[in-house]
């Protein structure tokens, strides 16, 4: 495919397409930097919240009393909310880091 | 030139002031919360029919979601920013853990605020006094805390000062203490994963024991240790003059700490727990009023020369007034402490205006200082919008606290005296509902104090919104060399 599309002169289109996907011949390098740039207390965060609101379905699926009922609704909310927000948060730097 | 740019950024590291900001946004916002549901069980004491017959605004649960804003919501949030701020600044590093652990810490804790509300308006209450979530907020307390210790601590470690300033000691002893206390007092056993009640491991005086060595320390640690740290950074910073006598801040942090764990059975006099556990608490407690007393001269000695700073700049004088309401009520408690004392004042409303004489002349008085010194700087304005607003603000919450304290001191001597008066045939003079109809009239007097202390927060929220939006407050370029100036 490659071959392909050289052999048609189609040079900018595969400099543009390789840094996605052949991170390691990014012509700037700046791309790939940027794409792995994950926090290791993002990751921690992430799975710790992963935890709490499969703990919080848990707890509402066995709930005997509202007030558990309630809490192990809010909390899967909770950290499904947080969830993104570290997605959102994620995605945001990594514009600001591609744009700045 | 790149030299000068590579010396800005070593000196002023990139401060995590977002989670400074939540915290702070976080703690007005309870604080308006706290001190209206205060004013509206006010009013529920005074007149009950305000409960409107309905099961949710009962005072009994409406009560806990009081204290909790007071202490947990209003209270902790200010330690939160404060300590985030204090530790950063002082040990010229950004916060440990990174954002989205701050981020944590911050959510989790709101998550636990409102959770907690929520459960006592339901009805669910361990009932233990400032201790009342049941088992299962409490461990997503200790996840969030210990989440907390890490933040705090690990920016010790990767400190680029040489030394830990005091404060950090203060706000590092009410960290690890309430972690302990909180764990401690909260050893319970569900009667099921799936149900949110639970019973205390200790029964009977034990647990009375245990609880209150919880609750007076959460009052030690929580609310007097966690606002020293507080004191000691934002008194010298708003007043531009280093801590009176650093010696003795230090002699006064481990002698406060070291006697005030014994304290607790002053709260259990004339019960079922021994005379000598009575008698240790009290002599605890009244040892206490040396090193706080140590404390309250060194707040107000730091003012040494800088005392005409009190009529130019009133949020100063929130913090100033803070110092002297902390050596009221570290004199008061004490004294209340003595057993004889103890045998008139106790279960009367003398308590309840001690509490609010440490609670809103103390803490709020001490946070809204460190507030108003805070926004401006965090968002980089040139200065609060208006300073004739922050002494409406601390004349209308002062004239409160002297209503609220006055009254209940009147009120509560009065109920001790009616409890105990008895006729020439031995029996009891006044029934319990005379001595209430007694002291309705003060009652009113304490809800008036109420509502002068919640106007006076109100005048702050505006002027915090107006410090943060109008134009009049704006400042063109942030002075990264200020803090470098000013020893930070």
């Amino acid at each position: 495919m490659r071959s392909l599309q050289r052999r048609s002169g189609d040079m900018t289109l595969i400099q543009i397409n390789e840094p996605l996907t052949r991170a390691g011949h990014c012509p700037s390098g700046t791309y790939r930097s940027v794409s792995m740039d994950i926090e290791p207390s993002d990751f921690i965060v992430g799975l710790l919240m992963l935890v709490f609101g499969i703990v919080g379905l848990f707890l509402a699926s066995g709930a005997m009393d509202d007030e558990m009922y309630v809490f192990g609704l809010t909390l899967f909310g909770f950290a499904t909310a947080f969830e993104f927000g570290l997605l959102r948060r994620h995605y945001d730097k990594l514009e600001a880091r591609r744009h700045g | 030139m790149a030299d000068a740019g590579m010396a800005i950024s070593r000196l002023a590291p990139d401060y995590n002031e977002a989670i400074v900001k939540k915290f702070l946004i976080a703690s007005v916002f309870w604080g308006v919360v706290a001190f209206l549901v205060g004013v509206y069980i006010a009013t529920e004491l005074t007149w009950p029919s305000f409960n409107l017959g309905l099961s949710f605004l009962n005072f009994g649960r409406l009560r806990p979601v009081h204290t909790s804003a007071a202490i947990f919501a209003f209270g902790g949030c200010a330690l939160f920013a404060t300590s985030f701020h204090v530790v950063q600044r002082t040990c010229r590093a950004r916060l440990f853990g990174g954002e989205a652990l701050a981020n944590f810490v911050f959510w989790g804790y709101q998550f636990f605020i409102v959770m907690a509300a929520l459960s006592y308006a339901m009805g669910f209450s361990q009932s233990q006094e400032y201790a009342e979530p049941e088992w299962h907020i409490d461990l997503w307390l200790t996840v969030v805390w210990v989440c907390y210790a890490i933040i705090f601590i690990g920016t010790l470690m990767k400190r680029e000062e040489p030394h830990i300033y005091v404060a950090n000691w203060f706000y590092l002893a009410f960290i690890l203490t309430v972690a302990v206390l909180h764990i401690g007092n909260n050893l319970d056993i569900p009667i099921s994963v799936f149900s949110a009640k639970s019973y205390p491991v200790a029964s009977g005086v034990q647990n009375a024991m245990i609880q209150w060595w919880y609750g007076h320390n959460a009052v030690g640690f929580f609310l007097t240790a966690g606002f020293l740290g507080m004191m000691y950074y934002f008194i010298p910073k708003a007043a531009n003059r280093p801590v009176y006598s650093y010696r003795l801040s230090v002699v006064h942090f481990w002698s406060l700490i070291f006697l005030y764990i014994w304290a607790g059975p002053h709260h259990l006099h004339w019960t079922a727990l021994p005379d000598w556990t009575q008698t240790l608490g009290m002599a605890f407690s009244v040892m206490l009023w040396m090193p706080s007393w140590g404390g309250m001269i060194n707040g107000l000695m730091t003012l040494s020369g800088a005392w005409d700073k009190l009529r130019t700049d009133p949020s100063l004088r929130f913090s100033v007034t803070a110092v002297g309401f902390y050596g009221m009520s570290t004199f008061e408690g004490p004294v209340m402490s003595v057993r004889d004392v103890n045998a008139l004042s106790h279960y009367t409303d003398w308590t309840i205006g001690h509490v609010h004489s440490g609670a809103l002349g103390w803490v709020a008085f001490i946070s809204f200082g460190a507030i108003y010194y805070l926004v401006p700087v965090l968002w980089k304005r040139s200065g609060l919008y208006s300073t004739r607003l922050v002494a409406w603000h601390y004349w209308i919450a002062t004239l409160g606290i002297v209503f609220y304290i006055t009254s209940m001191w009147v009120a509560g001597i009065m109920e001790g005296l009616m409890w105990r008066a008895y006729d020439q045939f031995g029996f009891l003079q006044y029934s319990f509902a005379e001595s209430v109809v007694a002291v309705h009239p003060y009652f009113v007097i304490r809800l008036l104090g109420g509502l002068l202390f919640l106007g006076g927060a109100l005048l702050m929220v505006f002027n915090l919104i107006m410090t943060v939006r109008s134009p009049s407050t704006e400042r063109g370029i942030v002075p990264q060399f200020a803090a470098v100036a000013a020893g930070e």
